[in-house]
């Protein structure tokens, strides 16, 4: 079974921008799954990608696409509460966070 | 009125009181005091102090410590008005009372040492020995010093008999026989209950007489008397419910509900000493009473209009409080995030809590008001096993009920079951800390916004509440009806991992149930074969629009009309449609058996019966829906977090009650409801419930077609989509 992790897109984020986020992000080698996630409560949209494995050359890929596409303001979410932003993440933020979905899975 | 018949009528609101109808003495006791609370001779103002000391009491017994204790500082300074003879009758007893009330272990201003203090105050006035006694004999029995509290209440018991006081001496041969049953003095403890009982059958209160029952069936149940213990347990039961009964306002029943619960778990511990299947039986039924007594008594009561009988400008006022909500809501709404932060904002959200208040006031003062209110009539006695038997074979049935030890170290989950031969079974299962700890905190991560990756129920919690002979009794055609209790309630226990790639609902139907008492008040009327279809993409309230909820609707509209021409009515709401203009309000609800209604939906915390629907510029509240009718209807709220439930600061509330929308659903009449636990996904949303409705036009069962729906929506993402996004979808109610 394969881990989730989360992209909230920025406030006032349209839903086919998240689509055609979630379509560049299927291409990436390592994602097993892709969707998005509107709900019919709060107003936030996300990306969520599925991991064959969390690694962190699948991981660091999305990101450098999703800041190839101009996108500011977007913050990784796992399980737990625990979020990174996207625009500041170094590889040792990336580390940090595979290790908290792993010991959360 | 005089003083003479201001007295006389706060003695008669104290027969209330002996009689277990708490709410008419405290209505009674409030209505004098406002009246006279003003006045200035020394008589009246001295019966003003006596009845805030009563109501003090009423509130004591119903577990409102806070405000006893502000009677009695009201009551102190009442008396600091009085000539110095009545003065100093009377503030001796108020702080006796707050000695009992500081010194009560279960109430939320418990300060045992500041009831010392009061208790040394006490002292200093003249009078008898045995009524500070007395107080101490509380202290130490709340302190569990068995020994040296049954010495005291025999000490004061010889005292009031001396003085023929025999409501007390019978309360503490009550209290001695208690102490003796702790200390397992079992024929110590029959000769005190046995004589306490005699005169509390004769003369009350009811409360006394329960528990006086109940501490003897212990004492039977301890000697192999198996089944006398078992009728008295139950007739103990029985008088705590008649008395629960009188409270008509939620809120108020569950905080005199907060002690009572160990009526249950003591009632549950005399069950299991029977042995073999009836044993079990016995026990489950004990669990099943203890879970939704009020959805229960309010079903009961389900043809009884909230609003029968009650003053027009109370009905306007809550009318119009429900106007100035959904116009609050709209502009807070709209504003943007930075503007949400800002004072003008800030100023907004108080506001709508404020009139969230005002209007929960207002409810409860009108279900106090009205007298038939859910109190009409009693919900027929349960038996379980015939109840069961009654069910379709193919529903399998699993229950569990907590029951933590007096100190809360040790907490055991017991769980209940029965298969196809309708034979129970029964397990214990002990859950530490942490693992009770890691239940509590999934409760909290499953609230508003769910992360797509986050696991509905762990894995490692997954045997604590499915026994693998449970799975191994089902059939392939077999549906699992789940009755759950506090900690599992509005837990997705259909989400339960069974085994590398499969959650619970992929193997077999599930559906809920609050309580298998429910299943008394099953109705046998056909529900209208009508259908109403209700979507709302973009609404008045500013909330981002929902392209999936028009699909939804249109998809589902078209499904029914292949199997059901001319009964379906489908609308997609533009974003100021008003229901009642548009011919579309509650009372238009009634005409339909399956109702479908797909939109934005909040829940706010500490807000249940404001939870709503948003259907265009309005919002349609669970208040609102108390005063709705939908007669044996199938709903469907396709929509966020409508499934949410009240819980404190966490954990669920003393009476294990439903409090959010299911309450006024299923006392309009609903049968059976899907709701999301959580922010539901709208497009998830869509596939489950396009293909759920695709089923149940073909005859398809509604567990059965839940179980399509999720599996259809799962299927829908190439690879799976995540459990944290389908594993919302709740279905709640009676099985069909």
């Amino acid at each position: 079974m394969s881990e989730i992790i989360t992209f909230k897109l920025p406030d006032g984020s349209s839903v086919e921008s998240a689509k055609s986020l979630e379509t560049g992000i299927k291409q990436i080698a390592g994602v097993s799954s892709a969707g998005v996630q509107q709900t019919r409560g709060a107003e936030a949209i996300m990306v969520w990608v599925g991991l064959a494995k969390p690694v962190m050359d699948v991981v660091t890929k999305i990101i450098e696409f999703i800041k190839g596409k101009g996108l500011t303001g977007v913050e990784i979410q796992l399980p737990n509460h625990v979020t990174l932003k996207v625009d500041s993440a170094s590889p040792a933020d990336i580390e940090r966070l595979l290790k908290a979905l792993r010991e959360a899975s | 009125m005089d003083t003479a018949t201001l007295h006389a009528r706060r003695i008669e609101a104290m027969r209330n009181l002996d009689d277990g109808k708490l709410p008419e003495a405290e209505t009674e006791l409030t209505a004098l005091i406002s009246q006279f609370e003003g006045a200035s001779d020394p008589w009246t103002i001295g019966e003003v102090a006596s009845c805030l000391q009563d109501r003090a009491t009423v509130r004591r017994f119903s577990n409102r410590w806070q405000e006893a204790l502000d009677d009695l500082s009201r009551c102190e300074r009442a008396a600091m008005r009085l000539p110095p003879l009545p003065r100093r009758m009377t503030l001796p007893n108020v702080h006796y009372m707050r000695a009992l009330v500081l010194g009560t272990p279960y109430a939320d201003v418990y300060n045992p040492g500041d009831a010392k203090k009061a208790l040394a105050e006490f002292r200093k006035y003249p009078g008898p020995a045995w009524v500070a006694d007395s107080a101490e004999a509380d202290i130490a029995f709340n302190e569990r010093d068995w020994d040296n509290a049954a010495a005291l209440y025999l000490s004061v018991a010889g005292s009031l008999e001396r003085e023929s006081w025999m409501q007390g001496l019978a309360g503490c041969r009550l209290r001695a026989g208690e102490c003796y049953v702790e200390l397992q003095r079992w024929t110590d403890a029959e000769r005190q209950l046995n004589a306490s009982l005699a005169f509390l059958e004769k003369s009350g209160p009811p409360d006394m007489m329960a528990g006086a029952r109940l501490n003897l069936a212990r004492v039977r149940s301890a000697r192999g008397e198996s089944d006398e213990a078992w009728d008295l347990a139950l007739s103990a039961l029985s008088g705590i419910e008649s008395m629960v009964r009188h409270f008509r306002d939620v809120n108020e029943q569950q905080r005199f509900l907060a002690n009572k619960l160990r009526f249950y778990d003591r009632a549950f511990e005399i069950a299991q000493t029977k042995s073999g299947a009836e044993g079990t039986w016995r026990a489950w039924s004990i669990a099943e009473r203890a879970k939704g007594f009020y959805l229960c008594q309010l079903v009961a009561n389900a043809e009884i209009g909230l609003f029968e009988g009650i003053d027009p400008d109370q009905i306007a006022r809550l009318r119009s409080l429900e106007s100035e909500l959904d116009e609050t809501e709209r502009f807070f709404s709209n504003l943007s995030p930075q503007a949400k932060a800002s004072p003008q904002g800030q100023s907004a959200d108080s506001r709508i809590t404020s009139i969230s208040q005002q209007k929960r006031d207002l409810l409860a003062t009108l279900m106090k008001q009205n007298p038939r209110w859910a109190a009409l009539k009693t919900p027929p006695p349960f038996d379980i096993k015939s109840e069961l038997k009654k069910l379709n074979p193919q529903w399998a049935v699993l229950s569990y009920y907590w029951v933590a030890d007096p100190n809360g170290d040790q907490v055991c989950l017991h769980i209940f079951w029965t298969g196809r031969d309708r034979l129970p079974h029964r397990l214990a299962v002990p859950w530490t800390s942490p693992e009770l700890d890691a239940l509590d905190n999934l409760r909290s991560l499953l609230r508003g916004t769910v992360s797509a990756g986050q696991s509905p129920f762990p894995r490692k919690l997954a045997s604590k509440v499915l026994p693998p002979q449970l799975l191994d009794s089902l059939a392939p055609d077999s549906q699992l009806l789940i009755s759950p209790h506090e900690r599992l309630k509005g837990i997705p226990l259909h989400a339960i991992p069974v085994d590398d790639d499969r959650r619970l609902i992929q193997i077999v139907p599930v559906q809920f149930i609050p309580t298998l008492t429910l299943l008394t008040l099953r109705s046998n009327a056909v529900p209208s074969d009508k259908i109403l279809l209700l979507g709302c993409p973009t609404n008045g309230f500013g909330d981002a629009p929902l392209p999936d909820v028009e699909t939804e609707i249109t998809s589902i509209a078209e499904i029914w009309q292949a199997q059901r021409p001319g009964k379906v009515e489908s609308h997609i709401l533009p974003p100021d449609a008003l229901l009642d203009s548009d011919n579309l309000g509650l009372e238009h609800w009634s005409d339909f058996g399956t109702l479908q209604i797909a939109c934005h939906g909040t829940f706010r915390e500490g807000m249940p019966f404001d939870a709503a629907l948003r259907l265009g510029s309005d919002a349609v509240r669970a208040s609102e829906l108390f005063s709705s009718h939908l007669p044996n209807a199938r709903v469907f709220l396709s929509a966020c977090s409508l499934g949410s439930q009240e819980y404190g600061s966490g954990r669920p509330t003393a009476g294990d009650e439903w409090i959010g929308l299911y309450l006024p659903l299923f006392y309009a009449g609903a049968q059976q409801l899907l709701v999301s636990l959580y922010e539901a996904d709208s497009e998830t949303a869509m596939h489950m419930m396009v293909e759920l409705h695709a089923k149940l036009s073909r005859g398809v069962p509604l567990a059965p077609a839940l179980q399509s729906g999720i599996g259809a929506a799962i299927a829908s993402v190439p690879g799976g989509r995540p459990p944290a996004l389908w594993a919302n979808w709740y279905l709640v109610g009676l099985p069909n």
